[in-house]
């Protein structure tokens, strides 16, 4: 298993627990009152577990498992599939900050992390599918 | 991989691709409410591509590829059923998703019609593939084999 499937499995992984005991805590939260921001955490707890862990599992799955790119790189080229790595987290990690705070106490310095967060995301997404989509292909068929 | 898994997986990543587009459109309406206010009617087509379109279509196309074979000659079995599937599943989604965009702004019966096939053929897309997939769902065939052998 190549370094990025087990760097974005493991990351997953950790956004699966992350985002179940938040997950956890807005529902602790209902029964007993803890602290309002914990009322505001539910979005953010869904898009850990639905983007930091299925997604980003299935990128790592993915770009180990797919047909390979080349004979000379497998796994297509490097530093893309890192910088997709990076982007991804770096947003998701934003808006677990971002969120939660700007809907308790609304400041131009989170909103804009949030738009920056969203953005960073959008273009993970967008240079995966343009790193695997040459990798779909019926067996035996050339690039 | 088989014809129909990269069809599959292909519609997933452009169904991926316009979900995050309008996730991202929404996110930063969180940010610049005012803005964007006008994103929140993109949140119930975004829910239907990223569920639907990409976490549901990428498992049926992945299925396709790597459950068990049939037999020996490594025959899939009632590929009708799952190419079905795939149709089915692309026209309820799109279909959906397009309604739903839609319905924002105007106000038709038609609309709800138009909704309610959407559904409809997603429920049609998930029956095709369990009928296309239940007797995949098996030990492996050289698992069978040597049982087969031990037993003889």
């Amino acid at each position: 298993m190549p370094l990025i499937t087990r760097t974005m499995i493991k990351m997953a992984m950790v956004y699966a627990l992350a985002g179940t005991a938040l997950s956890a805590l807005w529902l602790v939260e209902i029964a007993w009152p803890m602290h309002p921001v914990l009322r505001l955490v539910q979005p953010t707890a869904l898009h850990l577990i639905v983007m930091g862990w299925l997604t980003q599992l299935i990128f790592g799955i993915a770009l180990w498992m797919f047909p390979p790119w080349s004979k000379e790189q497998p796994r297509g080229p490097i530093r893309p599939t890192w910088l997709c790595f990076g982007l991804l987290n770096a947003g998701l990690l934003l808006r677990l900050i971002a969120e939660p705070l700007n809907r308790y106490a609304p400041a131009p310095l989170l909103a804009w992390l949030l738009v920056i967060s969203a953005w960073l995301q959008v273009g993970a997404i967008i240079l995966f599918v343009g790193l695997t989509w040459s990798r779909v292909r019926v067996k035996g068929s050339v690039r | 991989m088989p014809r129909l898994s990269c069809w599959f997986i292909r519609a997933a990543l452009l169904h991926l691709t316009l979900g995050a587009l309008f996730g991202g459109l929404i996110l930063s309406a969180k940010g610049m409410p005012v803005a964007l206010d006008w994103a929140w009617q993109l949140l119930p087509a975004h829910i239907q591509l990223m569920v639907g379109g990409w976490l549901l279509q990428l498992t049926l196309g992945m299925g396709y590829w790597i459950l068990p074979r049939l037999n020996g000659t490594g025959e899939r079995g009632r590929a009708r059923w799952a190419w079905t599937s795939f149709v089915a599943l692309n026209g309820g989604v799109t279909g959906a998703a397009g309604v739903l965009l839609v319905r924002g702004a105007v106000s038709l019966p038609l609309l709800n019609w138009l909704l309610a096939l959407a559904a409809t053929a997603q429920l049609l897309a998930l029956c095709a593939f369990m009928a296309h997939a239940w007797p995949r769902v098996q030990p492996s065939f050289a698992k069978q084999r040597r049982r087969s052998a031990e037993r003889s």
